[in-house]
């Protein structure tokens, strides 16, 4: 089943979010709870967590880039059972 | 024995009382235009409360404006000549007889915005604790402004922050025409000093040397860093709430009310039987109301023959630095 | 705390890039540093406020507010008049009605009411959310209603830049100076001058696109979606040139009107509402002295005269975008 890694709304008058590094590459396995991406939006830099274990299986906005909050950054495989 | 406060406090008085008396003469005359408010009868309050300040201290006041500066000291002419609309006057003839405000002795606005002052006088001593000198601010509103949410904000500011500022409530009983009893759930202003945790103090207001008393310890206080007192002094206006107004129906107020008033507790033929049973001469006494009409005299002519401002000074003193795009 | 510039090691005359809330707390910053007669004032400034300010400048310096917008925008004044230079911060802009008295009645007027015995050097800060599902009660954009005041001064910057360079002349400007943010532009970053100095004067317009068919002009956060329109319209070979005025009150109608003159085509764009909005005093003043040089009716874009809603799905149609935008641009072509 595919997860997808979505930018989190993280506050009043925060719309929009810059990809500041992915700390995971595709095809790594990631746990549930372990950061994952870095944003940094106009207030501050914050890590978005894995909201599922399994694996990275792909990066839709790369480093650099800037996303509006909702949208998915990414995707996770989910390990079976 | 008429020592230099007294002759001072009695000076003022008579000041604010003549002034008054020849305004509401030059206004029916048509020589001042606009609105009158005249302070006849609240001398005493505010008096009574500039003579406890120094000089360098500030203060605000009301659209009843003519009073605060002269009780703060300041010179009549430039009084007048702004009741007239004239470009001597001390506000340009910007501001008139609602605003009448002299900063040269501290006065940092008289608001014709019924408790517009009272965050102002505010302000004016957060500055001075920020700076951190000595300076009070004195802030004069009328019963009707208890009412308006700045008076409860700014009281609960003062308490919060110990501010250097007094209040003084110029209770005359009636907000134009709007009784205490029929605009207060509660008729006691110096009570309501309770639920912001500062002193509330009550005293008549037509006595000067009780307001004298009072607002110094005020004073004092506040200059020892210990906050805000609200005093409410009890007084009455004599005349109208301004000059010319046509109160349609049953008086709001008696007739034996506002003779009792005028009769028995005139503050100036108050504080002058005071003077004398103490001691003060006859002709002390008068020579000093000459001077007082004479200096009257003298604000009036300065007045009539001074210009009008001119059409091409209508928009000086918009701005401190002119809105013409760089 | 210590700011961006100052862990940069940047001396002046260079630049450091950092976005626009940034930038405008580091001007802050700056001009409490350079003169102490500049104080903060807000609700929970001590804690936001843009960094923790208190720990620098002390709590004399860094006032925070009880809940009596009224009043403490008039201890404000109060205090500007007696020898401060406040920074009030009235956070969301809705909340200015409730300070509306003391700012217009007071603070607009006390200067010209005395005869110039008194002056008002104090800043508001008015905060626009808009588009972010706030509703109506949060998301106003009331700029165009303090043009009417005389009396006050009104700066509405569209780039870190500029909020830096406006927010420091606004300070040091003895007139009472309302500075409004706009929160759609807070990521935005741009290389901006470190020098302590830098000031960018009130009243300048700035040409933010050389163009030759249409001007664009737009406010505060309508610059993003025109400048969008203006690239796309380029690759279509239509020259879209691009103004934001920066500063409304005064505002600088020469280059607009210069711009006209040259392209001929006018198109406004703004998130306020329409009736009585800058765009309409814009577009009356280019009708009153630039009407031998329009080609085309003038054409205005902005919020519609309708509260803001909270549904996303009724609020995303509120504002002009780029697409409409566009489309306006390409109707007068």
């Amino acid at each position: 089943m595919t997860t997808p890694i979505v930018l989190p709304k993280w506050g009043m008058g925060i719309d929009e979010g810059t990809v500041i590094r992915w700390l995971k590459a595709e095809g790594d396995s990631v746990a549930a709870g372990e950061p994952i991406v870095e944003i940094e939006t106009a207030k501050a830099s914050q890590s978005v967590d894995a909201p599922v274990s399994g694996r990275l299986t792909k990066i839709l906005v790369a480093e650099g880039e800037t996303a509006l909050v909702n949208t998915d950054l990414g995707t996770i495989e989910q390990h079976d059972g | 024995m008429f020592d230099s406060h007294q002759r001072e406090t009695y000076r003022r008085m008579l000041r604010i009382r003549m002034f008054e008396e020849e305004g509401t003469r030059l206004y029916i005359a048509g020589k001042i235009p606009g609105a009158f408010h005249a302070s006849i009868g609240q001398e005493a309050a505010i008096v009574g409360s500039c003579m406890a300040l120094r000089d360098d201290d500030v203060m605000t006041g009301t659209h009843r404006s003519h009073g605060h500066p002269i009780g703060k000291g300041a010179d009549l002419k430039a009084l007048m000549a702004e009741l007239m609309g004239k470009q001597t006057g001390v506000c340009r003839g910007r501001g008139g007889s609602m605003h009448l405000a002299d900063s040269s002795v501290g006065i940092m606005g008289e608001s014709a915005i019924v408790g517009g002052g009272i965050p102002l006088a505010t302000g004016c001593a957060l500055s001075a604790k920020i700076r951190k000198i000595d300076q009070i601010s004195l802030c004069f509103f009328g019963d009707g402004a208890v009412n308006q949410g700045t008076f409860h904000e700014s009281l609960n500011m003062a308490s919060l922050w110990r501010l250097p500022v007094v209040y003084l409530c110029e209770n005359n009983g009636y907000a134009i025409t709007t009784s205490i009893a029929l605009s207060h759930g509660q008729t006691s202003i110096s009570r309501r000093a309770d639920a912001y945790g500062i002193p509330g103090v009550e005293v008549c207001g037509q006595d000067v040397r009780e307001v004298y008393r009072v607002t110094s310890e005020a004073v004092a206080r506040a200059r020892r860093g210990e906050g805000p007192t609200l005093i409410e002094a009890k007084t009455y206006r004599f005349d109208e709430h301004q000059v010319g107004l046509i109160v349609p129906g049953e008086p709001y107020r008696s007739p034996d009310e506002v003779e009792e008033y005028k009769l028995r507790r005139d503050p100036i033929r108050l504080y002058r039987e005071a003077l004398s049973s103490g001691g003060v001469g006859e002709a002390a006494l008068t020579e000093l109301e000459s001077e007082v009409r004479a200096e009257l005299a003298a604000a009036i002519r300065f007045g009539e023959e001074s210009a009008f401002p001119t059409p091409d000074t209508l928009a000086d003193f918009m701005y401190s630095t002119p809105l013409t795009p760089s | 705390m210590s700011t961006a510039v100052e862990k940069s090691g940047l001396g002046a005359g260079d630049h450091i890039r950092m976005n626009y809330l940034d930038a405008l707390v580091e001007a802050q910053v700056e001009e409490m540093e350079r003169d102490e007669r500049v104080i903060m004032m807000g609700e929970d400034i001590a804690i936001y406020g843009g960094g923790k300010l208190v720990e620098r400048f002390g709590p004399d310096r860094i006032w925070s507010m009880p809940i009596s917008e009224s009043s403490f925008t008039g201890v404000g004044i109060g205090a500007a008049i007696n020898g401060l230079r406040p920074i009030v911060d009235l956070n969301i802009a809705s909340f200015m009605y409730l300070a509306a008295d003391q700012i217009i009645n007071q603070a607009s007027k006390l200067r010209y009411m005395t005869g110039g015995q008194i002056s008002v050097p104090i800043v508001f800060r008015c905060c626009m959310y808009y588009g972010a599902s706030l509703a109506a009660q949060h998301s106003d954009r009331p700029y165009p209603m303090f043009m009417n005041i005389p009396g006050l001064k009104i700066v509405c910057p569209a780039s870190p830049t500029d909020i830096k360079g406006l927010m420091k002349a606004a300070i040091r400007d003895d007139d009472p100076v309302l500075v409004f943010e706009d929160t759609k532009l807070w990521p935005l970053k741009a290389d901006i001058p470190t020098d302590p100095d830098f000031l960018i004067p009130l009243g300048s317009a700035l040409v933010k696109r050389q163009g030759t068919d249409v001007t664009l002009v737009a406010i505060a956060g309508a610059m993003r979606p025109a400048l969008d329109a203006a690239q796309a319209l380029s690759k279509e070979g239509i020259s879209v040139e691009v103004i934001d005025p920066r500063t409304l009150k005064p505002l600088d109608t020469a280059t607009i009107i210069e711009s006209v003159a040259k392209t001929g085509r006018l198109v406004l764009v703004e998130n306020a509402h329409r009736m009585c909005s800058v765009t309409g005093e814009i577009a009356a003043i280019v009708a009153e002295e630039g009407f031998e040089y329009l080609k085309r009716p003038i054409q205005r874009l902005t919020a519609s005269d309708v509260h803001v809603p909270f549904s996303p799905a009724l609020e995303g149609q509120m504002f002009p975008r780029k697409a409409t935008i566009v489309a306006a641009i390409k109707k007068l072509i």
